[in-house]
């Protein structure tokens, strides 16, 4: 099996569907789509069967004239195993999520051109991270920046743009307003992380001479190059990485990605795009190895984003919002293990997150089907009664995310937390608060949506139907049961996942003794159980929403008012001055061209059409002439 | 033998009648009559004055003018037969939509 069929057959369901829409009418679409899917799977998974220990390079053609020594650049996919790891989650998780569209979108009316879309993102998606050089990664990079522009934008005139009724038009037309403000937004940041990735690929390009990613590996163990040059290089590489993942400073895109359908949410925030940040780090590990302040960097910016997006998940209102600030948090923890070098424990958590954020997604889309579009959470509440199979599988979401032994997320944040104790123990502090605000918010998602009274307006919230059903259970059981591919040692286990992505990755061998491991494990539970007793007590008195903390989250720490202070208001003044003196240019030049013109418009006039004002025009004209000349004749000869 | 002013104050009186025609008449026959008028007008007064100065320069012009009045006829009765099965009229007032 090539590896280019991998990424063929959802660009081939993409061109498909994008061409010939009529072709496939009801929910033909959405089969289609998820059959590409499904056999980009199926290849994913037979070559992960067939895999020995050397990495694949299977190369398609040649493509950019002299961008390696002594060769050309070419369009190559090299599968590793942190490839083949990456191609397995998107494919898959991509698969449930396609599944579960068909039910979700089936009323929309735009249902073939979402499902090219998701395609498109798939494959972009996979060409990204099979990639075995920058500028071709680069390609799927802003493949999915495109894909993800079109899908946040997806419902750009609003969802009711057609019906008859005036108000409702009016809300659907600011809708879409903030759908497609929404859409730019990510499409604008993702562009500032972008100019840092190129630029952080040409300095490569410049130190080493190669940008292909094997041949990079080798020289980078070989070349001595000057360690500043490659701290830039990695601190530009951070820049893209922090624009794709939305990492602080760039995060304030992700939270607005909501405005999307909800499927296309858990593709974003679970499969695809924004783990491509730490999938790059993860990629350039032999050079972040050599630049060990650009790691602290690394480290830092996913500590510090962990704990601003854990604090803006507080208070929020929209069942989305909580998930995507969610979202950012978990992605903090992961920069968190990448720039200590914990590549293994990084990507573990990336695999486990991709399993219970897609649960959490599709459980909180399915919860918005039910509700007929309600997205406040303070207008839900005892769910559990009218959806009692969402209900567990949101809770098995719920319980993987908050930490709780046995299920996936508390493997994973654990390694992410005993690499942090090993650093450096501030950010060993910074990763068990965030723990704790984790559970809690998230025990606060649980408690609102699914506890308590209904406050809906629903009258009967009616359950799922199979087609969603059935990617929630398959989700529900790998965020049960994914952390069982890593145990540790002192838990009895053989670190299966750790070896596995060690011949890819070198790991870093930790040593802490058995007995603090003991400690930081129970600490990291205590923090789980404590995060959700808090919010089963918050539940109860709702304390928080008056109070400076909840305030302060409900504004997500007020990150987008200072950039609007900092930067749109000082752009738009610049843009509304440009715009007084690009106006004055126009009326000056569009005077001239006017005045020039008026003397034409005259003689239109005279092309009336009748043939007897000619005459007489002729006649004057003649009359004129011969009298011009009697004059002269009889002035000068008399 | 009468003086030649004669003949050119004749050939004047009809051209100016030709012109009046011109300038008043709707129907495009009429128009074309009166052209014909002032064209046999200028005939006239090149005749006269051919034969004044014993020349046979104007006769010779007086049979190209005859000639491509001819022509001009030809070609201009058909143009308006064409227009009057078209438009069913031959008022050159209700034809100004043709201009450019």
């Amino acid at each position: 099996m090539p590896l280019y069929l991998l990424p063929l057959f959802p660009l081939l369901g993409f061109t498909l569907l994008i061409l010939f829409p009529r072709l496939f009418p009801g929910k033909a679409a959405g089969w289609l789509a998820s059959g590409a899917v499904l056999a980009s799977f199926v290849v994913a998974v037979l070559r992960y069967l067939g895999q020995g220990d050397e990495p694949a390079r299977e190369v398609l053609w040649t493509w950019l004239p002299n961008m390696a020594l002594g060769a050309n650049l070419s369009v190559g996919f090299w599968f590793d195993q942190l490839s083949a790891v990456m191609a397995l989650i998107i494919t898959g998780v991509g698969f449930l999520i396609h599944v579960y569209s068909i039910s979700y979108m089936g009323h929309d009316r735009q249902f073939t051109r979402f499902f090219a879309f998701m395609n498109f993102f798939v494959a972009m998606m996979l060409i990204l991270v099979l990639a075995d050089s920058y500028p071709l990664m680069f390609v799927g990079w802003e493949g999915v920046g495109m894909a993800s522009y079109l899908l946040i934008g997806f419902w750009y005139s609003g969802r009711n743009s057609e019906a008859s009724g005036g108000d409702l038009r009016e809300a659907s037309d600011r809708e879409g307003l903030a759908n497609s403000n929404a859409a730019r937004k990510a499409f604008i940041m993702n562009r500032i992380g972008d100019v840092g990735f190129m630029l952080g690929m040409f300095l490569i390009y410049r130190l080493y001479g190669t940008l292909v990613i094997p041949e990079l590996a080798e020289r980078a163990e070989s070349v001595r190059v000057a360690v500043s040059g490659i701290e830039l290089a990695c601190l530009l590489l951070l820049v893209g990485a922090v624009g794709k993942s939305g990492q602080l400073p760039l995060t304030t895109w992700l939270p607005d990605a909501m405005a999307g359908p909800t499927p296309v949410s858990a593709l974003i925030h679970a499969a695809t795009m924004v783990t491509a940040g730490v999938y790059l780090i993860s990629r350039s590990h032999f050079l972040y190895d050599l630049a060990p302040v650009a790691s602290t960097w690394v480290a830092w910016v996913g500590g510090l984003t962990a704990l601003y997006g854990a604090l803006s998940a507080l208070n929020q209102h929209d069942i989305k919002k909580i998930l995507a600030y969610s979202t950012v948090s978990q992605l903090g923890y992961m920069f968190l293990a990448v720039g200590l070098h914990a590549y293994s424990a990084g990507v573990f958590h990336l695999l486990t997150h991709a399993f219970f954020k897609a649960l959490l997604f599709l459980s909180a889309g399915a919860v918005i089907h039910a509700l007929h579009e309600e997205q406040d959470v303070r207008a839900m509440g005892g769910l559990r009664k009218f959806m009692p199979f969402t209900h567990v599988a949101a809770l098995m979401g719920v319980l993987a995310i908050a930490g709780i032994p046995i299920w996936s997320g508390f493997f994973s944040k654990d390694a992410i937390l005993a690499a942090a104790f090993e650093a450096d123990p501030l950010l060993y502090v910074v990763g068990l608060g965030v723990a704790l605000l984790t559970a809690f918010y998230m025990g606060r998602w649980y408690f609102l949506v699914w506890r308590g009274e209904y406050r809906g307006h629903v009258a009967h919230p009616h359950e799922a139907d199979g087609l969603i059903k059935v990617p929630l259970g398959i989700l529900a059981a790998l965020a049960t049961l994914a952390g069982f591919l890593n145990v540790p040692t002192f838990l009895g286990g053989g670190h299966a996942f750790d070896d596995y992505l060690g011949r890819a990755i070198p790991a870093e061998v930790h040593e802490i003794p058995v007995s603090t491991e003991w400690l930081l494990t129970a600490l990291a539970v205590a923090a789980g159980v404590c995060g959700l007793l808090w919010a089963l007590a918050e539940h109860r008195r709702r304390s928080l929403a008056n109070g400076p903390l909840g305030r302060l989250s409900s504004n997500a720490l007020y990150l987008d008012r200072v950039y609007d202070g900092l930067i749109s208001a000082p752009s738009r003044a610049v843009a509304e001055g440009l715009d007084v003196v690009d106006r004055g240019v126009d009326v000056t030049f569009g005077g001239i061209a006017r005045n020039s013109a008026a003397p034409g418009g005259l003689f239109t006039r005279w092309q009336s059409g009748f043939v007897r004002a000619y005459a007489v025009s002729m006649l004057l004209g003649t009359a004129l002439i011969l009298g011009y000349w009697a004059l002269r004749s009889i002035g000068g000869g008399a | 033998m009468a003086p030649t002013g004669y003949y050119v104050a004749l050939s004047g009186l009809l051209f100016a009648i030709g012109m009046i025609g011109v300038l008043t008449r709707r129907t495009a026959i009429m128009i074309f009559l009166s052209v014909e008028l002032m064209l046999n007008a200028a005939n006239l007064a090149l005749v006269a004055f051919a034969r004044s100065w014993g020349d046979l320069t104007g006769q010779t012009a007086v049979f190209i003018v005859m000639t491509l009045a001819a022509a001009e006829v030809a070609i201009g009765l058909a143009i308006i037969v064409a227009i009057f099965r078209k438009r069913e009229t031959t008022n050159v007032d209700a034809l100004a939509t043709l201009k450019g």
